[in-house]
């Protein structure tokens, strides 16, 4: 067959948002092209979420001299194993650099399905409490939609992807359409019961709101409780693209997928003022290509998409594509995480649970809602969860001997915990250039991040770790330990902003739509189009921005504006 | 070459038992049982050959103090050693391989000079006196060489021993697919572990 090289539409990415746009597009009956630069996926070989420990030669702790060789970075994440590392990125074929004192972990997929084969699946939506706080603090721009503008879009996401989690009526945490929660356990239980009556109702700890099915949802089978979603699910229990929203954009007739395709320019028309397309490499042959559209969405993930935008200058914009504001690349987020506290809970010895829940529990955000904390603006969410502690204790438990081996075949005391996952304030200079010393493989500049953690967030890691522990106490725990963690910028792969949306052309990149100021056929959906960082894990708002921004430019299409 | 690799093991394990590897700490009934376990559990994979044959007994009889034989399999019964011999030959960087031999023979220096005697010929007695020595470092942050070693190796054995196939399917029970999850089940007599 004779392969086409103009488009309604073209999608960069096929990830998360990528997924989304292609649905969203192709159903709206647009011929639509989507751009990955991985390779396909298998589901059936590639997913490895069954591999036992003891199938693998270093029982997951990983080929130190393959992966430290080819994935440096990538190891560093929890999911990047011996068993789950095909999953993420070559480093030495995707570099990237940073400033001097200012580290930077950036996790990637390049394959179909990209990151929402891996992500965490933890889905919360945003308030107006989110929505303000710019305008309302002044660090940052400010958003130029609120909880209501969004609302529906959350609805229509959450009714195809599947999202269980309990109702609470928290302001700040808003409901959504959920199918039946997880169940927590019995210390989970006691602890929030407790905590609740300890602060006055204030502090709610629920049950995670997860994209993992509870019950057959759209024809995909309830989730089996095998634990390690991050390798991959056969059933399509939790939401990737891969399983969800590109074979929904397939059985529409009107979706081209092409894997090893790297995109290493948008072209402008400078007549008409428009994109007139996407350079591609070819990743095998490294052939060049032009594939042109009526429309682009990037939604390539927030820093790859601003390098991309970085890396298409012309004389109309040497700056970089859609940057006549001056604030492309800059306010970059992700959310600081970690610090946290854990006990022990006893009165439960007699308990214990089967199957293992990929999903623990999470408490809402409860500071700068009613009142203002003296140390720091914003707030934070805390996630984790409670388990019996199981032979991993022997490591650091004095024995040994026969009696030694039996206690830790047996189950060892219930531990409950929980880390912060902080808000990061917009600052113009935590930002993504362009390395003009340093090229990936395929010869495309590498992106260059200066991102650093302020005095706000610093203060606020110091909280997480005090108010977890008030709520241990309050839950009935003993042994309680507080718990530092400081990861780098980018570890919490919430990576957002760079492409900001905004309210007027001068702040930001993107209007109330996610379209580009300059150029109205460019929509951006991925992380970078976010003002803040909110605290909540932010995938579902990209969706629900996604289809939101989708319906609007088929709309203008319709209308013959675009 | 799997055929090789196997009898590479089978090799490997006649010489430790003949080397009188722990013996005297496992109950003569269950070593049959257990012996034929190893083997099924060797892999495919090269023995890695980073240990001399003395260092390889050390750490046998290390991790089958550490996790004897008894109504359940010990360390050696499920192919400990011969895991543990793989890390360090290609897990540890060079650097982290030399030190953590350097802390092995440190721990048979403190067998030397506390009893007399190398740690694979000590008799049950001083090896329980060295262990004891070695292992009343666990959790501490000031340690000595030696301790240092024994840390290291207590946590490759635990995690070798828990994460082998005999011992995650026969002692744990783990089931791979749930299906379910119970998030409050009452535990009896009867409960797996």
């Amino acid at each position: 067959m004779k392969e086409q090289f103009t488009f309604d539409a073209v999608v960069v990415g096929s990830g998360i948002t990528g997924g989304w746009a292609a649905k969203e597009l192709t159903q709206a009956g647009l011929r639509t092209l989507v751009l990955e630069a991985g390779g396909p996926i298998d589901p059936a070989k590639d997913y490895v979420e069954h591999v036992q420990p003891y199938e693998v030669p270093f029982r997951a702790w990983g080929d130190r001299r393959l992966l430290k060789k080819q994935q440096p970075i990538q190891t560093d994440c929890y999911a990047c194993d011996e068993i789950g590392h095909k999953l993420f990125v070559n480093d030495v074929e995707n570099p990237y650099t940073h400033a001097d004192g200012a580290p930077f972990s950036w996790f990637r997929g390049r394959q179909v399905g990209g990151r929402s084969i891996t992500w965490g699946r933890q889905v919360y939506r945003w308030s107006d409490l989110d929505f303000e706080a710019n305008a309302k603090d002044g660090h940052g721009n400010d958003w130029p939609i609120r909880y209501k503008d969004i609302a529906p879009w959350y609805s229509h996401v959450e009714r195809f992807i599947g999202v269980s989690g309990a109702r609470e009526g928290l302001a700040q945490l808003p409901d959504g359409e959920f199918m039946s929660p997880m169940p927590m356990t019995a210390v989970e239980r006691n602890a929030r019961e407790r905590i609740l009556k300890g602060f006055n109702g204030e502090r709610v700890m629920t049950i995670g709101r997860a994209a993992i099915l509870t019950e057959d949802h759209n024809g995909r089978a309830a989730c089996h409780y095998c634990g390690p979603c991050e390798r991959g699910c056969i059933t399509h229990s939790y939401f990737s693209s891969i399983g969800s929203t590109l074979p929904a954009a397939n059985a529409t007739g009107k979706m081209t997928l092409r894997p090893h395709s790297v995109a290493a320019e948008l072209t402008y028309d400078a007549k008409r003022g428009r994109i007139r397309g996407v350079r591609v490499i070819d990743a095998n042959t490294l052939k060049e290509t032009e594939y042109k559209a009526r429309v682009v969405f990037l939604c390539a993930s927030a820093i790859e998409s601003v390098r991309l935008l970085l890396n298409s200058k012309s004389a109309h914009f040497p700056e970089g594509l859609g940057n006549s504001s001056g604030t492309l690349g800059r306010y970059v987020m992700d959310h600081h995480y970690g610090s946290g506290a854990s006990g022990t809970m006893s009165g439960f010895e007699d308990r214990t649970t089967f199957g293992r829940r990929p999903n623990g529990i999470y408490i809402a955000r409860f500071r700068n809602v009613s009142t203002q904390h003296p140390g720091f603006l914003r707030g934070y969410g805390m996630q984790g969860g409670s388990s019996r502690k199981d032979w991993h204790r022997g490591i650091s438990m004095p024995g040994y001997g026969a009696d030694f081996k039996k206690s830790l075949l047996n189950l060892g005391s219930w531990t409950l915990g929980a880390a912060g996952w902080g808000e990061t304030l917009p600052h113009a200079d935590n930002r993504v250039t362009i390395d003009p010393h340093v090229k990936d493989k395929w010869g495309v500049p590498a992106a260059r991040m200066n991102v650093r953690w302020r005095e706000n967030e610093r203060a606020m890691q110091s909280d997480m770790m005090t108010s977890m522990a008030e709520m241990l106490e309050a839950a009935g725990c003993s042994e309680i330990a507080q718990h530092p963690l400081d990861h780098p910028p980018g570890h919490c792969i919430h990576e957002m902003g760079g492409a900001r949306m905004s309210v007027t052309p001068t702040q930001g990149v993107l209007n109330a739509w996610n379209q580009a100021w300059d150029v109205q056929n460019l929509f951006i959906t991925d992380g970078a189009c976010m003002a803040s960082s909110a605290c909540q894990n932010p995938s579902i708002t990209y969706m629900a921005l996604t289809a939101r921004a989708c319906d609007h430019a088929v709309s203008q299409m319709k209308r013959n504006e675009l | 070459m799997p055929t090789t690799t196997k009898l590479d093991r089978r090799a490997a394990i006649h010489t430790l038992l003949k080397g009188g590897l722990a013996l005297s700490l496992m109950p003569g009934f269950a070593e049959t049982a257990w012996s034929a376990i190893a083997i099924a559990d060797a892999g495919d994979r090269p023995a890695p050959g980073a240990l001399t044959s003395e260092q390889t007994q050390m750490i046998a009889l290390i991790a089958d103090t550490i996790l004897p034989r008894s109504d359940t399999p010990g360390a050696t019964d499920v192919g400990v050693p011969g895991w543990i011999d793989l890390v360090i030959a290609e897990y540890f960087s060079e650097a982290r391989r030399a030190a953590f031999l350097a802390e092995l023979s440190a721990i048979d220096q403190l067998a030397v000079s506390t009893s007399g005697a190398s740690l694979i010929g000590l008799k049950h007695h001083d090896l329980m006196k060295v262990m004891s020595s070695l292992d009343a470092a666990t959790g501490s942050k000031s340690l000595t060489l030696a301790q240092r070693g024994y840390v290291q190796l207590k946590e490759l054995v635990i995690h070798g021993y828990f994460t082998s196939k005999p011992v995650q399917q026969d002692l744990l029970k783990v089931v791979i697919v749930p299906g379910r999850f119970d998030a409050d089940v009452r535990i009896t007599p009867a409960s797996p572990t």
